[in-house]
């Protein structure tokens, strides 16, 4: 569970890039932060593990029940060794897990993950879709309570779209709490279960996909064709 | 024509696999290309090697209808990349200056033109993802090179900002390339779609005709587009755009 109050994020001339949050992310869903560029969706993201970049004042507080891991836009930029089961096992050495129960751990989400065959390979000659499998594999093996992706499927052809979005419907099955903030809605209306729409810093709109359809469509967010051209038709006859 | 690639080869390191197996293609003066494929494919390199970023091992690029190598402005996959100036307006300006436009007023026409006067005196690093991207695309077009590359133009962009830049790239009398992960964004915005699979050049042609094939799609690791899909499903031909989509639901209903 993630409870956020009042909170707020100022940068150094004052702007407000959060407006005065409350929210409340319940254990167990999926819940999706949509936005247009700048509204704040990553910052908001990236408060909820506690990253907040210098120069950034805040105000107010979040609270996290459990462990939060996080699966940056570009993979490539939080994986810090050379070789992916290296890799997998930072966190856990750094969380001074014993050597066998760190094996044992990236073993088993490695299976989980499709991803056995790529733990002898190095960082450097893997695929984009792999780097991206990388990271969420050595978030993984932590054994994360809540995983907050940033736009997860922007830099991702269709194979490893489908790729990550069965990643995300297996962790939805184990009931892990899920945060993705996207711009793209069209693969994820199926899986997530509730909507957090952001207008320049604050919520506009909270609730269920299909009901916030028009909402979404006016913020400029990608949503399926079908839904776009009812919209735009609807107009057309009015 | 403008530009001529005749059996490209290239690889990142000596003596190693190469990421673009021989590629011809030809451009044409004032035209749109998209290219699509998947993570991987080579489409970035394409894009240096069309920009002089990088030389190939072997094959050559020509210009048949000019006498010297004409400008050439690329856009990197990863904004930040191309940025090192102080403001927004800076930034956008420096390219002019560095051709002895007027610099000022095109910038100026520019930042309009892809909205983001609200963001002139701000650092181009401290913005999202989605802003960095817009001010990339104007950087190259106030230097109005005479052909423009983008790699990536609309990654982290929403619809809106995807739309608005479609319209700003397909509306210039100038050749350009992009390459997009979006498939909707080249059916929509290109005259020509180039489809690039593990190094070579697998389908170029309208994007009518070529994103409706399936097998061609599935090799290259595309999706279908929305649209195309939709025409699909309810049995009618495929239409140009949305608009064309709403005539045609029309229609049919009469």
């Amino acid at each position: 569970m993630i409870k956020i109050s009042s909170f707020s994020i100022m940068n150094i001339e004052g702007d407000r890039l959060l407006d005065d949050i409350d929210l409340k992310i319940k254990e167990g869903k999926t819940t999706l932060i949509c936005g247009e560029p700048g509204s704040g969706k990553t910052l908001l993201l990236k408060s909820m593990k506690g990253l907040i970049s210098e120069g950034l004042r805040k105000k107010g507080n979040i609270k996290r029940e459990g462990r939060t891991g996080i699966i940056f836009q570009e993979p490539r930029k939080q994986l810090v060794r050379s070789n992916v089961k290296m890799e997998a096992a930072f966190d856990l050495e750094n969380l001074c897990y014993p050597p066998e129960k760190i094996e044992k751990k990236i073993e088993e989400y490695s299976k989980f993950l499709d991803a056995e065959h790529l733990l002898n390979r190095d960082i450097d000659e893997i695929s984009h879709g792999e780097l991206t499998k990388t990271a969420i594999l050595s978030v993984l093996v932590t054994e994360p309570d809540i995983v907050l992706f940033d736009e997860p499927l922007s830099s991702l052809d269709y194979p490893n779209r489908e790729m990550l979005l069965e990643i995300i419907k297996r962790l939805k099955q184990k009931e892990t709490t899920i945060v993705i903030a996207e711009h793209d809605i069209r693969d994820l209306i199926d899986i997530c279960d509730r909507i957090i729409l952001l207008k320049e810093g604050s919520v506009l709109e909270d609730g269920d996909p299909i009901e916030l359809k028009n909402a979404l469509y006016r913020e400029g967010i990608k949503i399926p064709f079908p839904w776009e051209l009812d919209i735009e038709a609807r107009r057309d006859r009015s | 024509m403008k530009m001529k690639l005749k059996d490209i080869h290239f690889s990142y390191e000596e003596n190693g696999t190469e990421s673009i197996k021989g590629v011809d293609l030809s451009i044409e003066e004032g035209k749109h290309y998209s290219l699509v494929g998947g993570n991987g494919s080579g489409k970035t390199t394409l894009l240096k090697l069309i920009s002089g970023l990088l030389e190939p091992d072997s094959g050559k690029i020509i210009f048949p209808e000019s006498e010297k190598k004409p400008e050439i402005g690329f856009s990197p996959e990863d904004p930040e990349l191309g940025f090192f100036a102080r403001t927004v307006k800076e930034e956008v300006e420096f390219y002019p200056k560095n051709r002895g436009l007027n610099h000022e007023n095109i910038a100026e026409k520019v930042i309009k033109k892809v909205d983001i006067s609200h963001l002139k005196q701000k650092s181009p690093y401290l913005l999202s993802s989605g802003q960095q991207r817009l001010v990339s695309i104007a950087s190259v077009l106030s230097g109005l090179p005479e052909i423009m590359v983008f790699d990536e133009p609309t990654h982290s962009l929403h619809r809106k900002g995807e739309k608005m830049v479609g319209k700003v790239l397909s509306g210039l009398k100038r050749t350009t390339l992009f390459s997009t992960h979006s498939s909707d964004f080249a059916f929509e915005f290109s005259d020509e779609v180039i489809v690039i699979y593990d190094g070579k050049i697998l389908k170029v042609g309208e994007p009518r005709e070529v994103l409706s094939e399936k097998k061609t799609l599935e090799k290259a690791g595309i999706r279908t587009p929305g649209i195309v899909d939709w025409a699909r499903e309810n049995s009618l031909k495929i239409p140009s755009n949305l608009e064309e989509a709403i005539d045609l639901i029309k229609e049919d209903k009469d």
